[in-house]
């Protein structure tokens, strides 16, 4: 136990120097994105004071002014992206980096399932604080956007309204039921163990395992798109509620980081080459 | 100390998470929805209930109990829980019979009738593959309260309008008959304006389960379903059919009638009040709601549509708009005339101004005094920052 958590260590110190300068960046987007939005809102309504116009017929101004802004969601998938590019680059950095890393992290004397493990928990705790991070933007905008814009015209909204309802950002990153939070992350999750396992089988049976391992990863997807049509076609008479297909669809996703868990480690115990 | 990096992240992950949950709002439901009495009785609102839907939140039903919506409920029961709070009584209390009707993938536009006895749903099968209504076919389950047993049966229609689109228009059961109405549309092959329409009766006795069906009516146009009543028709004997007939290939409504089918005596009349627009109570009365000279009139009908009872001038406080908005909700419950018209919100509507109200207008249907004058205010404390919220029925607690 005492040489895994030194290896989950390692390996969080390692996705840190990526992420940290990530929120630091994405937090300077934002926040440069927020105090514009604010400004180009408080000079239009200064200007049309100026000018004699009603500015009670001016359209309020909350939060969500902000984060819809197309900057600001870029930011977010800034996030997104650094998370994507690590994904494989955890793993391939281990055999093309210097004096080629995967020797002596296959020859140490822990388990090889660990190794696996610990790049799998620094994500899911990454993925965390990526959460946690965005989260804490939202409330740092709200303050400062309540502070600059005249009270007459700001609607304050919860820090959980920071999207509006129906974006996507809202829906996906920020859903408010945690049967809905287990079922998009475990989405990304088992998205990212199909990933794991792909790798793995490129890096045991060479171009082969390629050509193998794209497939695995691109089947994660398309049984997922299939699955999801034939529980909701009208073409078969399943009748079934829609509470029922979102468990079968969870249930798919837990089968798959199961089986991504399983075959990675198989093939770090028994077939990967180095 | 060792692993210091890791013991922060996982603390700020997990912490940050934990506060996440905890503070998702509590809605307070009561500020979502708030019906204020400005004048009248508040006595008529008792066993009253409305629902409408607060847009982009929920669907709410109020009383006078207080408010519901559907996001009270866990997330998997907010995935099957109907909307309109008729059906999701009858799925509540009915779930096998009920949840077939709503989520069988081949039973589209179905119809629910909920007599003292049965409940019966009827549909045509969908066959998605062809892409085509299975209309020689007539599907029907019909669930005894009583006792606890479906009949479910696929009716072979004979002698029934073969071209066209048929759809079911109403429903009607005297033990042991069950009627079914249908509309058959003809298509003319050139444009809409030339189609015309079949309407036709079909009657299923449940002790000999024999079925036979005979025409009706036929005219250019299309016939369609009017109620503005629950997606769950009542028993009352009335089908209001609203005929339509299209000119310019469809852009243009050419004539508009009403027509009143009464099952028990199996009569068809031409509502004379093509300008009214007509209601049905529980209890099998007709009823128009029309402005005429400056004055909204609501007449009382016999049961087939032939003859004026009485007429009563209403002391409108707030004027409704029959054509233009959110279509005007109306039932007249214990001989008294619920009215309401929601507002469309407008996108220039200034978000701090908050949700336009929907005005209350309740009428004794013998005077045409006005009994109570209130508004339905919504999202008062901008808990869920809606754009917009609408009263979309009202009915009787006891009717649920």
């Amino acid at each position: 136990m005492k040489k895994f958590i030194h290896l989950f260590d390692f390996e969080m110190e390692r996705f840190l120097k990526f992420l940290l300068p990530t929120f630091v960046v994405v937090a300077f987007i934002q926040l440069f994105a927020t105090l514009n939005t604010v400004h180009t809102y408080k000079n239009s309504l200064e200007e049309a004071d100026a000018l004699g116009r009603a500015t009670d017929l001016f359209p309020a101004f909350s939060i969500q002014n902000v984060t819809g802004g197309g900057i600001y969601e870029l930011s977010i998938l800034l996030i997104v992206l650094v998370f994507m590019f690590y994904s494989f680059f955890t793993w391939y950095r281990e055999w093309q980096g210097k004096n080629t890393f995967i020797y002596r992290l296959l020859m140490l004397p822990i388990d090889r399932s660990n190794i696996l493990l610990s790049k799998t928990l620094v994500f899911l705790i990454g993925g965390l604080l990526a959460f946690v991070f965005q989260f804490a933007m939202y409330y740092i905008q709200i303050q400062i956007t309540e502070r600059i814009v005249p009270s007459s015209h700001y609607v304050l909204l919860n820090v959980h309204n920071a999207q509006p309802l129906h974006s996507l950002f809202q829906a996906f990153l920020y859903p408010t039921t945690f049967f809905e939070f287990t079922n998009i992350y475990s989405f990304a999750f088992g998205a990212l163990l199909s990933l794991y396992a792909g790798i793995l089988i490129e890096r045991s049976y060479g171009l082969k395992g390629a050509v193998m391992g794209v497939i695995y990863f691109v089947a994660y997807f398309v049984v997922y798109l299939v699955l999801n049509g034939i529980l909701r076609t009208d073409y078969l008479s399943l009748g079934l509620m829609p509470s029922q297909i979102s468990i079968i669809i969870l249930g798919y996703q837990f089968l798959m980081i199961a089986f991504g868990t399983l075959i990675s480690i198989r093939l770090l115990k028994y077939k990967i080459k180095v | 100390m060792r692993n210091k990096k890791l013991l922060t992240s996982f603390i700020i992950a997990f912490a940050g998470i934990i506060i996440y949950f905890l503070t998702i709002p509590t809605i307070d439901e009561e500020a979502l929805v708030d019906l204020t009495v400005r004048a009248g009785d508040k006595g008529v609102l008792e066993n009253i209930y409305f629902n409408g839907h607060l847009n982009d939140y929920s669907s709410f039903h109020i009383n006078e109990e207080g408010v519901d919506t559907t996001k009270n409920l866990s997330y998997l029961k907010q995935e099957d829980v109907p909307n309109n709070p008729a059906l999701a009584q009858l799925q509540n209390e009915y779930p096998e019979f009920t949840n077939h009707l709503l989520y069988s993938n081949t039973a589209w536009e179905h119809n629910i009738l909920d007599s003292t006895k049965y409940l019966v749903g009827s549909y045509f099968e969908y066959d998605a593959q062809n892409n085509y209504f299975d209309t020689a076919n007539l599907q029907l389950k019909a669930f005894n309260k009583e006792t606890d047993t479906l009949i479910q049966e696929e009716v072979k229609r004979e002698n029934y309008p073969e071209k066209g689109r048929a759809e079911i228009l109403g429903m009607h059961e005297a033990y042991p008959v069950i009627n079914i109405l249908y509309s058959t549309s003809v298509h003319s092959g050139k444009n809409i304006s030339e189609d015309s329409s079949i309407l036709s009766m079909g009657e299923y006795n449940m002790e000999t389960k024999t079925y036979s069906e005979h025409d009706i009516l036929s005219e250019d146009g299309y016939f369609y379903c009017y109620t503005t009543q629950s997606p769950v028709s009542s028993n009352n004997g009335l089908q209001i059919i609203d005929h339509i007939q299209y000119e310019n290939n469809g852009s243009e409504i050419g004539e508009q009638n009403w027509l009143v089918y009464n099952f028990e005596e199996a009569t068809i009349t031409l509502l004379d009040a093509a300008d009214a627009y007509p209601m049905t109570t529980q209890s099998g009365q007709l009823f128009t709601l029309e402005h005429i000279e400056g004055e909204t009139v609501l007449r009382h009908y016999n049961q087939n549509g032939e003859e004026i009872l009485s007429e009563v001038s209403l002391d409108l406080q707030i004027p409704i708009n029959f054509t233009d908005g959110y279509p005007t909700v109306m039932q007249i419950i214990d001989n008294k005339l619920y009215l309401v018209q929601s507002a469309v919100a407008s996108y220039g509507d200034l978000v701090s101004e908050g949700v336009a109200s929907t005005p209350l207008q309740v009428f004794d249907i013998e005077s045409g005094e006005t009994l109570l004058l209130g508004e339905f205010n919504f999202d008062t404390k901008n808990e869920v920052h809606a754009r917009e919220g609408v009263i979309q029925g009202i009915g009787k607690n006891s009717d649920l």
